[in-house]
C-alpha cells in the first residue's frame, strides 16, 4: 500500500475501530500501516493533500497538546497552543530547511509558544535552576515553572512507542493495549477471548509483538 | 552463559517470571551481556512509557478549525493572495449607551463591540475573567447570508504597538476566543481571502 492509501486508512479507520480507555483517552486502532516519514507528509502537505496534513495532525496532536497541558497550561490555552503551532507550521511548510527534523522543530515551537502565552498572560516564568535550588519537586507545577526535561523525554517516548504500534497488526495492537494501556489491564483469559487465541499462547504473543515494536522503532530511527 | 530468549526477558522485566527463575537472570545480567542488557533496558523504558501513557488528543473542534485553515491556503493560494486592507469601522459600543432609569443594568457583566468592514460584521463580546485584571473576547465574523465557508478557518492577529502577540483562527461560525487578555490596548486583524479587516484600539480595562 503505497503512502497515499495510507493516509486514506487513517481516515477510514478514524471513523471506527476504536477501543475506549477512559473518558478523555481513545487508543487508536488500525490496520497495519507502513510507517509514512516525516519528510513524506510534509511534502504532500505542500502538494495541498489534506490527508496527509490530517495525518501530521494525527500523529502530532498528542504530543503537542498533552505538552502544552503538562506545563501547566488548562485545556482551553493547551488548545490555543496546539492551534497556534499548526498555524504557524502551515506558514512555514515551504521554507522548512529540513522536514526529517520536524518532530524538533514542533517540540521546540510548542516550548517557545507555552512560555510566551504565560509571558503574555503575565504568568510568572520561574527558571527551572531556580526550583532545583530552592527544593521545589520536578512536577507538572501549577503553572508555575517550564516543562521539566524528564516530563518532556517521557512523552516524548510515549509519542514514539504509539507511533510504532500504530504499524503493528491488529491483534499485536489488541494484545499491548489489553495489556498495557486499558485502565484495568485484561487477564490472560479475556485477553485470549478478546484475540480469539488460547490464553496459554498469550506469553509468547506478547514477547513477539513487543519484538516486533522494537524492529519498527529501529527501522523508523527512534532507537 | 546462552543468552535467555526475549519471551523470558519479558516476563523479567514483566515480573511475571517465575520467582525461581529470577536469580539465574540477574547474575547473567550483571555479568555483563550486552544483548540481554540492552534487551532488559529497552523493555523498562518501553513498557514504563506504554503504561504511564496519558497523552490527550486535542479537542476535535480545534483540530476542525485547523483543517479548515490548511484547506482554505491550499485551495486559494491564501498565502500568496494581494489583498486589500480595510478599516472596520464601530457601529455599537454597549459601554457608551445610556442607562435607562429603572431597566437594570449590564454594565460590568460585560461589553459589546460592532463593528462593520464592506459586508462583513464583526461582533465583539468581552467578558470579565479571574483575576479580576484579564477579559474573555469571544469575536464572531459574520457575512451576508450567513457564508460561513468564508469566514471559518480565518486566522486573527492580536497585536499590541505593532507588536504581533498571538493569533488564533476562526471556528466553522466563524467565531474566534481570546482568552484571558491583560489590560492594554490591542489592534485586531482578520484575514480574509480577499481583504485583511483592521480593527483598531480595542481596549480593554477594569471598566468591563
Amino acid at each position: 500500500m503505497g503512502w497515499a492509501a495510507s493516509f486514506r486508512a487513517i481516515l477510514f479507520f478514524r471513523k471506527g475501530n476504536f477501543l475506549k480507555t477512559d473518558s478523555s483517552q481513545l487508543f487508536l486502532m488500525t490496520k497495519a500501516n507502513p510507517y509514512i516519514t516525516d519528510e513524506e507528509l510534509v511534502a504532500a502537505c505542500l502538494k495541498g493533500d489534506e490527508a496527509a496534513w490530517e495525518a501530521l495532525l494525527e500523529r502530532y496532536g498528542r504530543v503537542l497538546y498533552t505538552m502544552a497541558l503538562k506545563s501547566g497550561l488548562g485545556p482551553d490555552d493547551a488548545a490555543d497552543i496546539f492551534q497556534m503551532i499548526c498555524f504557524i507550521l502551515v506558514k512555514n511548510l515551504p521554507t522548512l530547511r529540513e522536514p526529517g527534523k520536524l518532530h524538533g522543530w514542533l517540540i521546540t515551537t510548542a516550548k517557545r509558544e507555552c512560555w510566551r502565552l504565560r509571558r503574555l498572560r503575565r504568568i510568572p516564568v520561574v527558571a527551572l535552576d531556580e526550583l532545583l535550588e530552592k527544593g521545589e519537586r520536578l512536577e507538572p507545577s501549577g503553572g508555575r515553572a517550564d516543562l521539566p526535561e524528564a516530563n518532556l523525554l517521557l512523552i516524548e517516548q510515549q509519542h514514539k512507542v504509539r507511533e510504532g504500534i500504530k504499524t503493528l497488526g491488529l491483534k499485536c495492537q489488541k494484545l499491548l493495549w489489553g495489556l498495557y494501556y486499558a485502565p484495568e489491564p485484561l487477564s490472560h483469559q479475556q485477553l485470549g477471548r478478546l484475540l480469539e487465541v488460547s490464553s496459554s499462547s498469550i506469553g509468547r504473543l506478547r514477547a513477539r509483538c513487543l519484538e516486533r515494536l522494537r524492529a519498527a522503532l529501529c527501522q523508523m530511527g527512534f532507537e | 552463559m546462552r543468552c535467555y530468549s526475549f519471551e523470558t526477558l519479558v516476563s523479567y522485566v514483566d515480573g511475571s517470571l517465575d520467582i525461581s527463575a529470577v536469580p539465574a537472570v540477574d547474575s547473567h545480567l550483571t555479568s555483563g551481556c550486552a544483548a540481554c542488557g540492552e534487551g532488559v533496558e529497552w523493555l523498562r523504558k518501553t513498557l514504563h512509557a506504554m503504561r504511564t501513557d496519558d497523552l490527550q488528543a486535542p479537542p476535535r473542534e480545534t483540530v476542525d478549525n485547523v483543517l479548515e485553515y490548511f484547506r482554505k491556503v491550499h485551495r486559494k493560494s491564501f498565502l500568496a493572495s494581494v489583498r486589500r486592507c480595510v478599516d472596520a469601522m464601530l457601529l455599537f459600543d454597549s459601554s457608551r449607551q445610556p442607562e435607562y432609569s429603572g431597566v437594570r443594568s449590564v454594565q460590568g457583566s460585560g461589553k459589546q463591540l460592532l463593528y462593520q468592514a464592506d459586508h462583513y460584521d464583526i461582533d465583539l463580546r468581552l467578558h470579565p475573567a479571574e483575576p479580576s485584571e484579564y477579559t474573555h473576547i469571544i469575536g464572531q465574523i459574520m457575512v451576508e447570508d450567513d457564508r460561513f465557508d468564508q469566514v471559518s478557518g480565518i486566522p486573527v492577529h492580536v497585536s499590541a504597538a505593532r507588536t504581533l502577540l498571538w493569533s488564533t483562527l476562526t471556528d466553522t461560525l466563524g467565531v474566534f476566543y481570546l482568552r484571558s487578555v491583560p489590560q492594554g490596548r490591542y489592534d485586531l486583524k482578520v484575514v480574509l481571502l480577499d481583504r485583511e479587516i483592521d480593527i483598531h484600539d480595542v481596549v480593554i480595562d477594569k471598566a468591563v
